[in-house]
C-alpha cells in the first residue's frame, strides 16, 4: 500500500522555514500597505475605493507581525519532514516559461510537443519513446478538438494545419 | 441614413468593379493597382469575453462571411478579455502593428474605457474602418415610482442630485455616459449625479426592483419583459427615433422630452495602425460587401440590431467626434484623466 | 396540479429522440470540457452560442446547455477529486476532502458520492424549481445592497473552518485572497488599484487564473519537489472494494440533502452562484460530523455536501433567470444572451408566452440528471484509470491543459504568466503548509463585501445606519456575530460560570491555537 508509505504533509511541515518566511511576508505586507496609503492620498472615505486596500494590507501586516512574533516564542522545530528538492520545481517553472514564450510563435502543436518532452524529463521520466508518442498525439488531438469543435483558436504557428 | 446607404452602394460598386479589374489583369496587385485583400486568413479580435455584444458581433460577422462566401479566405475569431477592451486595444497596437489581416471589433464602450481606464494606448492610434450596428439606451423607473416623465426625474436630479440613485453597467460605460450627457443637457452638474455601477444587466435589474435604485439605464432590449409586464416603466430612449422597449408602442426619445441628447451604443471595426491607404480601402470594401450581403441583413433582423453603417471617411469623422464628446463628458463626470 | 400537467408535456417534448440526442451531446461535451482546468460551463456555452444560430431550435439549444452545465460541474469534480486540480471555484470545496479520499485509495467512493449526490440534488432542486419558481423569484428582488453585504459577511464568518489548522497561516491565506480581489479597476469608480502601472492587471486577477495557478500548477510544482519520495504512478485503487459501501451511503444521505437546501436558495440570489454554498456546505458538514477527525484526511461528507450544493445551485440560478430575466451567475448571463438570440425575453411573461420552452427546459434538467448518472457511474472505472498514468506524463498533461485553459479563457499570454506566478505562490503555500481554500474564499467574498458595502452607503448618501435599520440586514449581521462566537461559546460559558483554573493563558491560546 503505497498510500500508507507516502509521507504525510502534516502540521509540522514548514516550521523549518525559520523566521525568514514570516519576515518576508511582513515586508511584502508593509510594501503593499505603503502603496495602498500612497494611492489613497488621504482619502479614506468608506464609500471610496481607497479604504479597502488599506484595511486588507493593514490586516496582512498585523497578522504577519503576529506570525513572526509567534515564531520567536515557539522554537519547537521538528526535523521529520522530508527535505524538498528544488531542482525539479525550478526545472518545471523553466519549462513553463519557455512554453509560454514560444507558444504564440511556434504554435501550439510544436511548443506543446517540446514542452511535454522537456517537462517529463524534469519529472523523472526515463522512457523517451513513450513521451514522444504522447507529445505528438496529445497536442494534435487537443488542437483539433479546440479549433474544430469548440472554435477556440490556438496559435497555429509554424506547423501548417 | 440615406447617405450611408449611398456610400455603401457606391462602395460596393467600386469594390465590384475593382474585383472585376483584378480578374482581368492578374498582375495588377503587384503594381500601383488595387490591393488584393485578404490574401490569408483574417483574424478578428473580440476584445471581450465570449457571450457579450462584441463577441456576438464578431462571430456573426464570421458566420456571414463564411455562409455568404463573401471572401475566399477564412475568418477566425479570438477573444482577448479585459478592461472595456483596452487590453485588446493595446495588443492590437503593439503586436499587430501594420498587419491588415488582424481586425478588431470595438464600440462606444471602448471609447469610454480608454478614457476612464487612462489607457496608455489611445483610440486615435488605430485605423477606423466602419461602424456596423447600434443599440439605443433606455431609462426606466420602477412601476411604483413617482416619476412619470423624464422631465420630472431630471428636475429632481437638478434640484437635489443626492435624492436620485442612478444605476447601470460598469463605471465609465455607455450607461453612465448617457446620464452625464443628460445631466449636462438638463443643466445639472454631471459630477453630482450619484451613479451606482453594477456588473451586467442582471444586478442592476435586481437592485431596481429591490428598491436600491431610483432609475436604471441599460440597453433598450434589456428591460423589455419587465416593461411589458408592468413591473418597470420606460421613461425615454436615447436614439433619434423611438423604438418599442416593451410598452407596445415606440417609447419617447430623450429629444422628445426636450433634452438635446442622442447616444447610440454603437459597435464597429478597426484595423491596426500602420495600414496603408490602398489596403484600408480594400478592408473597407470587404466590410461594405458584408454590410450589403443578405446574410448580414438576416443577422440584423435576427438579433434586433439597428443598422448603423458608416464606413471610410464617414467612419473616421464619426470616431473622432464621438471620441471628443465622450472624453469631454467623462472628464466632467470626473472619470477622465 | 397544473404544474404537473405542464411538466408532463415538457417531458413529452424532451423525450423525443432528437432532444434526447441534444441532451446526451450536452452532458458528454460538458463532462469533457469540465475536466479541463479553466474551461468552465460559462465559457463553453458562450463559445457554442454562434453554433446555435444555425440550429435555429431554441428548445434543443437550451436542453444542450443544461446538459453542458451539469456535465461540466461533474467533470470539474472528477479532476478535483483525482488530481486536486479544480477548474473553477465551485469545485474547490470538493477538492479538499475528495483529493484526500483519492490519496487513500477511495477515489471510486468519492466519485460515486459526487455523482449520486449531484443526481439527488439536481432532482430535488429541479422539483423545487417546478413548484416554487414564483415565490423564490421574490427572494432575488428583496435583497438590497446592505443585505448582500451582511450575507457576504455571514458567509465569510461561517466558513472559517476552511482556515485549517493554524489560525494565523489561514488568515494570511485569506489576506492574500482579499488582496488578489482588490487588484484591478474598482467597479464603482473605475479607478485602478494595485495595477502597478500595467494594463494587464487592469482587468484584475481572474478567479479562474488563480484557481488554475494555485491548484493545477502549484500542485504539480509541489509534486515535483517531492519526486524522489513518490511512487511512479499516483495511486493504486483498492481492488475489489464496492464503489459505495453501506457506511458511505449512510454518511452521504444527510450531506446530499443539506447541500441541496443550501445550494438552491443561494443560486437564486444575485451575485450568488454555486461557489459560496459549496463552502458553506463543507463547513457545516465538518461542524456537525461525528467523524470530525477524519476531515482533512478524506471525509466523504466533505465531498457529498458541496457536490450536492453546486448542482442544486443551478436550478436556483434558473429561477430569477426565467422569471425576471436576472442572471445570477456567469453561466446564466450567457444563457440570457442565448435567450435574446432566439428573440425570447426571460421575465414574468416567459412562463405564459413560451410555456412549451420553459417546461421543456425544466424537464430537460431531470433528463440531464438521469443521463449524467447513467453516463458517469460506469465511467468512474475509466476515470480512476487516469491515476495509473505514469506521473511524469500525467503532470505534463495537466500543465499543458492548465496553460491552454488560461490562454483560451483570456486570449492573453500575459495571463498565462500571471497563472504561473500564482502557481509558484501555490507551491510555496503547500511547502510551508498554508491552506489554499481561504485564498479562493477571500477572492470571491472580498469584492462582494466591499462592493455591496459601498453601494449601500452610496445609496443611503453615506448614512451608516443603513446597516442597522433594515430588519433583514440586522438579522444577517446578528447571525454573523453568532457564527463568529459559536466556536468559542463553550469556553466563554465556562469562563462566565466559574473562571476555573485554565484561564490564565487562555486568550492567547485562542488566538494562536495551532491545532483545533
Amino acid at each position: 500500500m503505497t498510500a500508507e508509505s507516502e509521507p504525510e504533509r502534516g502540521p509540522v511541515a514548514g516550521r523549518r522555514s525559520g523566521w525568514v518566511l514570516p519576515a518576508a511576508l511582513l515586508l511584502v505586507g508593509i510594501g503593499l500597505l505603503i502603496a495602498a496609503v500612497n494611492a489613497a492620498g488621504g482619502d479614506f472615505s468608506p464609500q471610496g475605493p481607497r479604504l479597502a486596500p488599506v484595511l486588507v494590507t493593514g490586516g496582512w501586516v498585523v497578522i504577519a507581525a503576529l506570525y513572526l512574533v509567534r515564531y520567536r516564542h515557539q522554537n519547537s522545530e521538528k526535523d521529520d519532514e522530508e527535505p524538498a528538492g528544488w531542482k525539479a520545481p525550478l526545472g518545471v517553472v523553466g519549462c513553463l516559461v519557455g512554453f509560454a514564450i514560444i507558444l504564440e510563435y511556434a504554435g501550439f502543436v510544436v511548443s506543446a510537443f517540446l514542452f511535454i518532452i522537456a517537462v517529463s524529463r524534469v519529472l523523472g521520466s526515463r522512457s523517451l519513446v513513450r513521451d514522444v508518442i504522447v507529445a505528438v498525439v496529445l497536442p494534435l488531438a487537443v488542437y483539433f478538438a479546440f479549433t474544430r469543435l469548440l472554435e477556440i483558436f490556438l496559435p497555429a504557428g509554424v506547423f501548417p494545419l | 441614413m440615406k447617405r450611408a446607404v449611398a456610400v455603401a452602394v457606391s462602395a460596393m460598386l467600386v469594390s465590384g468593379a475593382l474585383a472585376g479589374c483584378e480578374r482581368d489583369s492578374p498582375g495588377a496587385a503587384n503594381g500601383s493597382g488595387p490591393v488584393k485583400y485578404p490574401t490569408k486568413t483574417v483574424q478578428l479580435m473580440v476584445p471581450a469575453a465570449p457571450g457579450g455584444g462584441w463577441d456576438l458581433t464578431g462571430r456573426t460577422m464570421q458566420k456571414a462571411f463564411t455562409d455568404g462566401k463573401l471572401i475566399d479566405q477564412s475568418v477566425e475569431v479570438y477573444n482577448v478579455t479585459g478592461a472595456a477592451g483596452t487590453i485588446g486595444l493595446a495588443q492590437l497596437v503593439s503586436k499587430n502593428n501594420g498587419d491588415p489581416h488582424h481586425l478588431m471589433v470595438m464600440g462606444l464602450v471602448m471609447v469610454g474605457g480608454v478614457v476612464s481606464n487612462k489607457s496608455p494606448v489611445k483610440l486615435d492610434q488605430v485605423t477606423p474602418i466602419a461602424t456596423l450596428t447600434a443599440e439605443q439606451e433606455v431609462i426606466v423607473v420602477p412601476a411604483n415610482s413617482k416619476y412619470q416623465t423624464l422631465k420630472q426625474l431630471m428636475d429632481d436630479a437638478k434640484a437635489s442630485p443626492a435624492s436620485i440613485n442612478w444605476g447601470g453597467g460598469s463605471a465609465g460605460g455607455t450607461d453612465q455616459i448617457l446620464i452625464g450627457l443628460l445631466a449636462k443637457a438638463a443643466g445639472a452638474d454631471p459630477k453630482a449625479m450619484k451613479y451606482v455601477a453594477y456588473s451586467g444587466g442582471g444586478e442592476s435589474k435586481a437592485a431596481l426592483l429591490a428598491g436600491d435604485l431610483t432609475a436604471a439605464v441599460s440597453g433598450q432590449s434589456e428591460f423589455k419583459d419587465l416593461v411589458s409586464s408592468g413591473k418597470v416603466r420606460a421613461l425615454a430612449v436615447s436614439g433619434a427615433k423611438g423604438v418599442d422597449v416593451g410598452g407596445g408602442s415606440p417609447a419617447k426619445t430623450i429629444k422628445d422630452e426636450g433634452y438635446d441628447v442622442e447616444l447610440m451604443n454603437w459597435r464597429g471595426i478597426v484595423a491596426p495602425p500602420g495600414v496603408d491607404e490602398p489596403t484600408q480601402q480594400a478592408i473597407t470594401a470587404m466590410i461594405d460587401k458584408l454590410h450589403t450581403s443578405e446574410q448580414w441583413k438576416a443577422t440584423l433582423a435576427d438579433q434586433g440590431w439597428e443598422d448603423f453603417y458608416k464606413s471610410g471617411a464617414d467612419a473616421k469623422a464619426y470616431f473622432t467626434s464621438e471620441n471628443q464628446r465622450i472624453t469631454g463628458v467623462l472628464t466632467e463626470i470626473g472619470l477622465g484623466g | 396540479m397544473n404544474v404537473f400537467g405542464d411538466l408532463l408535456s415538457g417531458f413529452a417534448t424532451v423525450l423525443q429522440p432528437e432532444y434526447l440526442l441534444y441532451a446526451i451531446i450536452g452532458v458528454t461535451l460538458g463532462t469533457f470540457v469540465g475536466v479541463l482546468p479553466g474551461i468552465g460551463p460559462a465559457l463553453t456555452i458562450a463559445l457554442l452560442l454562434p453554433v446555435t444560430f444555425s440550429l435555429d431550435d431554441p428548445i434543443g439549444t437550451f436542453i444542450m446547455f443544461a446538459g453542458i452545465y451539469y456535465g461540466a460541474m461533474y467533470g470539474g469534480s472528477t479532476t478535483s477529486i483525482l488530481l486536486n486540480t479544480p477548474g473553477e471555484s465551485a469545485s474547490v470545496a470538493t477538492a479538499i476532502e475528495g483529493y484526500q479520499m483519492a490519496r487513500r485509495g477511495r477515489a471510486k467512493a468519492a466519485l460515486a458520492t459526487a455523482a449520486i449526490g449531484s443526481f439527488v440534488a439536481g432532482t430535488i432542486s429541479t422539483l423545487l424549481l417546478s413548484l416554487f419558481a414564483e415565490p423564490v423569484a421574490k427572494l432575488a428582488t428583496t435583497f438590497r445592497a446592505s443585505d448582500y453585504f451582511a450575507l457576504a459577511l455571514l458567509a465569510m464568518v461561517a466558513v472559517t473552518a476552511l482556515v485549517g489548522r493554524s489560525l494565523l497561516r489561514g488568515l494570511l491565506s485569506l489576506m492574500l485572497g482579499l488582496f488578489f480581489g482588490l487588484v484591478g479597476i474598482d467597479g464603482l469608480t473605475g479607478q485602478a488599484r494595485f495595477t502597478f502601472g500595467t494594463t494587464e492587471l487592469l482587468e484584475g486577477i481572474d478567479v479562474v487564473v488563480v484557481i488554475v495557478g494555485l491548484f493545477a500548477i502549484g500542485e504539480t510544482l509541489y509534486v515535483a519537489s517531492r519526486l524522489r519520495w513518490l511512487p511512479t504512478t499516483v495511486e493504486p485503487i483498492q481492488p475489489g472494494t464496492p464503489t459505495l459501501s453501506r457506511d458511505d451511503w449512510r454518511r452521504s444521505w444527510g450531506p446530499w440533502l443539506r447541500g441541496t437546501a443550501l445550494g438552491f436558495p443561494f443560486g437564486a440570489l444575485p451575485s450568488g452562484g454555486a461557489d459560496v454554498p459549496t463552502f458553506l456546505s463543507y463547513t457545516y458538514e465538518k461542524h456537525r460530523s461525528k467523524n470530525k477527525a477524519e476531515f482533512g484526511k478524506g471525509a466523504i461528507e466533505g465531498v457529498a455536501g458541496p457536490e450536492a450544493a453546486n448542482n442544486a445551485a443551478f436550478s436556483g440560478v434558473l429561477v430569477p433567470l426565467l422569471t425576471l430575466g436576472i442572471p445570477t451567475s456567469a453561466t446564466a448571463a450567457v444563457m440570457l444572451a442565448a435567450f435574446q438570440i432566439f428573440n425570447l425575453q426571460p421575465g414574468p411573461q416567459l412562463f405564459d408566452q413560451n410555456a412549451e420552452l420553459v417546461w421543456a427546459l425544466i424537464a430537460s434538467l431531470y433528463v440531464g440528471n438521469v443521463l449524467l448518472l447513467a453516463l458517469n457511474l460506469p465511467l468512474i472505472r475509466v476515470w480512476v484509470k487516469v491515476l495509473q498514468i505514469p506521473r511524469p506524463i500525467l503532470y505534463a498533461g495537466i500543465l499543458v491543459f492548465a496553460t491552454l485553459g488560461v490562454y483560451a479563457a483570456t486570449g492573453s499570454i500575459n495571463q498565462v504568466f500571471i497563472a504561473y506566478a500564482v502557481g509558484v505562490i501555490g507551491f510555496g503555500m503547500r511547502h510551508f503548509d498554508f491552506p489554499i481554500a481561504p485564498v479562493i474564499l477571500g477572492l470571491i467574498l472580498g469584492p462582494m463585501m466591499e462592493m455591496q458595502f459601498r453601494r449601500a452607503l452610496l445609496v443611503s448618501n453615506g448614512d451608516m445606519t443603513v446597516f442597522v435599520t433594515r430588519p433583514l440586514t440586522v438579522i444577517l449581521l446578528a447571525l454573523a456575530v453568532v457564527a463568529l462566537l459559536v466556536p468559542y461559546l463553550p469556553r466563554i460559558i465556562a469562563r462566565l460560570r466559574g473562571r476555573s483554573g485554565d484561564d490564565a493563558g487562555e486568550p492567547k491560546k485562542l488566538v494562536f491555537a495551532e491545532d483545533d
